[in-house]
């Protein structure tokens, strides 16, 4: 679901009516939200949860009027009736839907509030008002749009990436049952169930009199749940055994590599490779520095005097005006005209024009600094060939482009570094050991299949067992079956539990299959996303009983991985997963099973910087950008100046959230942080501070959402 | 022609001329002149076009530098620019020595502040460009 606009009015710390707007023309829309810490980034994707869902986990339908903004809430006066709302417009194929979320709530007493009324309404597209009450319609595709446990994982609040993925195991499994429709699904093979039991039923009424029919239909159906029970375990058990056998493979061709040795020249030829290029770049890195140090000493320090400017630009007119400025005479040429009994115009000399020719000679050609005066007037002039204004731009920009290539030189090197010494230390390491390690591991494998496998063929022996018996069974029920028009009675309900059965299994094979491809596409997309950027050779591995991401090395699941592998790997995660289920939707729509159309996802990251190197920073940033038709960035300085030079050339739309705040909390943030640094950002080569004092006359904090491009 | 003296303030900052004996890798500026001049603009910014007071000492080696090696390096346009900004009277284009006191000043307060952003190592050309580039958005912002 893309957004193209967000509105947001007296809710949360935003006062008055203010907007955000979205594009969502290109391929890849990345919008970026700088906001300082407290200043209302997690009251963003709060406010859009609200207006999805009508409630937060924090926050029912009692206690919404906290919602309400704080400055309303305050000025209200007892009796009077206040209100907030978030709307959002968003993009359809069939045509944008706009909706908004109200609260009202009435002051009943000092802090004293009645019950909120929560609404959801439906605003038009060419005449807004009136709005339109929704009727449960809106509420329903929304549901369908972005279902609610799917919402942390789009829509990333209070830094979930920081090590916990998804808040959780749990959290992502519960994300995945609703994901596949599993409930539905459990919910149709149970339907099923219950029509068969019902036909078993009334085939029990029907055969009440006949003990021995009776008596065989009822131990038919005690072998029928232990042979049910039996085809669980087996599909469990397969399922493990799979995965052994998987893991199994990947090891052994690890073996096999170790054996031939080409994986330790593979490693040389890339260790080779990586060293002449750690050569270039450090050339390039020095050559950067000393082009750095050129042009601080080329500067002469210009930029200092852009102050200085304007008063020398009046001074060197005053002496324009007064023709004592330096002009394209020498000293002789004047001594030559005074020599002479006439003037350079023809006229005879006066002593009025001998005076000026003296004056002349004396307030400028005496001077030793003529040529640097000459050389002055043009460089305070804009559009001098020496200006001033013009050479310290050109400095800057100069001075910014080579301090960015040297950082990125920089970052390479010690990319590069590591990459090698991780690479060298793999080539040094005895391959007995990890040969002595491998075999140890296929042993364990091996044990293990073997005892998955005796476990499958016991299972399916004992299954084939238990078919058989319900076959002798159903020949014994078909003997003791009562005659006359009862028996074409129990002919009737038979059939029906035939087919109920079927229905059952089908559906039960289907789920088993969509689980499967599932999980082949998802470890396709997640693997292509997170292999090539993980520089530690670790790879995306997709658990098939699961379907949970895990990070693999060498055959091993590691766990923990500090850096922000993990990071990477959950928003890949993610990203796969909301394109899956777009394409789920739209293949189902196809086949006419109706679950409501669904479009591209659009992603809320708040923070997902943290903790983490900067290759993986950067590799987040560049992943982010191309990869989602529409990703929102919330971020902090710190954050924000880490990614900054290689997000800011891609970012369509930029805001800033300029918080303003009472004066003791300013003086404790400064406590902090003595240079006020974390209050300055700097975007498109300028700075801008964005935590502020209140007006005097306004005494909470509120937040002014401000567009930067 | 009249000559500037290098205060004593900027001897820790000699390392950063490449001609210096005992020249830091990377350093900046390829002349003393270019360093005084450097140094001068930095101070008139820190003075914010305050009249500077004159240094307490001045080094005798490296030799005061004349005002014509500021000339012939195209340095006299920056020199000139202070004095005027700084006096406010155009007399001071005609003052050789009142224009290098006043030049003598703004290098000694110049040096000082360096001297306090920048530590004086091999990575000082680095904190010159953020310095510099501070400087220039922050007057441009002034002007918006």
């Amino acid at each position: 679901m893309i957004i193209k606009e967000l509105r947001i009015c007296d809710l949360l710390l935003f006062t008055g009516e203010q907007s955000l707007q979205f594009p969502t023309s290109q391929d890849t829309n990345l919008v970026v939200i700088l906001a300082p810490n407290n200043s209302g980034k997690t009251n963003i994707i709060r406010a859009l949860k609200f207006l999805f869902y009508g409630h937060l986990s924090d926050c029912n339908e009692a206690s919404a009027y906290r919602m309400i903004n704080d400055l309303v809430k305050t000025k209200a006066k007892t009796g009077s009736e206040v209100c907030g709302w978030v709307e959002a417009t968003l993009e359809r194929e069939e045509g944008n839907l706009t909706l908004r979320r109200i609260i009202r709530v009435r002051k009943i007493g000092k802090d004293q509030w009645a019950m909120p009324e929560i609404t959801l309404m439906h605003v038009r597209p060419k005449h807004r008002e009136p709005l339109e009450p929704d009727d449960g319609h809106f509420e329903q595709k929304i549901r369908t749009f972005v279902p609610e446990q799917l919402f942390d994982a789009f829509y990333f609040k209070g830094e979930p990436l920081d090590g916990k993925l998804l808040g959780g195991v749990g959290a992502i499994r519960e994300s995945l049952a609703a994901f596949l429709h599993e409930d539905g699904w459990q919910e149709a093979e149970d339907a099923a169930e219950a029509v068969r039991q019902q036909y078993t039923r009334e085939i029990q009424k029907l055969t009440e009199k006949n003990s021995e029919y009776s008596k065989l239909l009822g131990e038919e159906e005690l072998f029928r749940s232990h042979l049910l029970k039996d085809q669980d375990r087996l599909g469990k058990k397969k399922t493990e055994l799979e995965s052994v056998v998987a893991e199994f493979e990947v090891v052994n061709i690890r073996l096999q590599e170790i054996g031939t040795g080409g994986d330790a020249e593979n490693l040389a030829d890339k260790i080779r490779t990586a060293r002449i290029t750690l050569e270039r770049t450090k050339k390039n890195y020095e050559r950067s520095e000393t082009e750095i140090a050129r042009a601080v000493g080329s500067s002469h320090g210009i930029p200092f005097l852009l102050g200085a400017l304007p008063a020398a630009r009046r001074i060197l007119a005053q002496m324009q005006e007064e023709n004592i400025l330096p002009a394209d005479v020498t000293d002789r040429f004047v001594a030559r005209v005074l020599k002479s009994s006439r003037c350079v115009c023809g006229c005879e000399h006066t002593p009025e024009t001998r005076k000026a020719w003296e004056r002349y000679k004396e307030k400028t050609l005496s001077l030793n600094m003529n040529r640097g005066l000459s050389d002055l007037l043009n460089a305070v002039q804009e559009d001098g060939s020496q200006s001033y204004s013009r050479l310290s731009t050109d400095l800057t920009a100069k001075l910014k482009q080579l301090r960015s290539d040297r950082t990125r030189f920089l970052q390479e090197i010690k990319q590069l570094e590591a990459a090698i010494t991780e690479m060298e230390q793999r080539l040094q390491l005895s391959p007995v050991e990890e040969i002595r390690r491998s075999g140890q591991r296929l042993r364990q494998m091996s044990i293990s299949r073997q005892q998955l496998q005796g476990e499958v063929t016991q299972l399916e022996v004992g299954i084939k067992m238990v078919q058989a018996n319900m076959k002798g069974f159903k020949d014994k029920l078909e003997r003791a079956k009562p005659s006359g028009a009862v028996a074409a009675k129990i002919r009737t309900f038979d059939r029906g539990r035939i087919r109920a059965e079927k229905l059952r299994l089908l559906i039960r094979e289907s789920r088993e299959t969509l689980n499967k491809s599932f999980h082949d596409t998802l470890q396709r997309t997640v693997s292509h996303y997170y292999d090539k950027a993980a520089y530690d050779g670790t790879r995306a591995r997709i658990m098939p009983g699961t379907l949970l991401p895990a990070i693999e090395n060498d055959g091993h699941v590691r766990g923990n991985l500090g850096g922000g592998q993990s990071q990477l790997l959950a928003l890949a995660y993610v990203v796969a997963l909301a394109r899956l289920r777009k394409n789920l939707h739209t293949q189902m729509q196809k086949l006419g099973i109706g679950c409501g159309k669904i479009d591209d996802q659009s992603f809320f990251l708040d923070s997902p910087f943290n903790n983490m190197t900067d290759h993986y920073a950067h590799a987040i940033a560049q992943f982010l950008d191309g990869n989602a038709r529409q990703v929102i960035l919330l971020l902090a300085r710190q954050q924000w100046n880490l990614v900054r030079k290689i997000i800011e050339g891609d970012i369509r739309q930029a805001y800033a959230f300029e918080y303003h705040t009472l004066p003791e909390k300013i003086a404790e943030l400064k406590q902090k942080d003595s240079k006020l640094e974390d209050f300055v950002y700097e975007y498109g080569g300028k700075k801008m501070k964005l935590i502020n004092e209140l007006p005097a006359d306004v005494g909470h904090p509120y937040t002014h959402i401000r567009a930067l491009t | 022609m009249p000559q500037i003296r290098i205060p004593k303030s900027a001897e820790p900052l000699l390392p950063l001329c490449r001609k210096s004996s005992d020249a830091l890798e990377n350093a900046c500026f390829d002349t003393y002149a270019d360093l005084l001049a450097f140094a001068a603009s930095c101070g008139y910014h820190s003075l914010g076009g305050r009249k500077p007071t004159p240094p307490d000492a001045f080094l005798s080696i490296p030799n005061p530098i004349d005002l014509a090696i500021f000339d012939n390096q195209k340095l006299l346009p920056a020199l000139l620019l202070i004095g005027l900004a700084t006096t406010g009277d155009y007399q001071i284009t005609r003052d050789d020595e009142s224009l290098c006191q006043l030049i003598e000043g703004c290098v000694d307060r110049g040096c000082k502040v360096l001297l306090k952003e920048v530590s004086v190592s091999a990575t000082a050309h680095l904190n010159f460009a953020q310095l510099l580039d501070t400087t220039h958005h922050a007057d441009n912002d002034d002007k918006i």
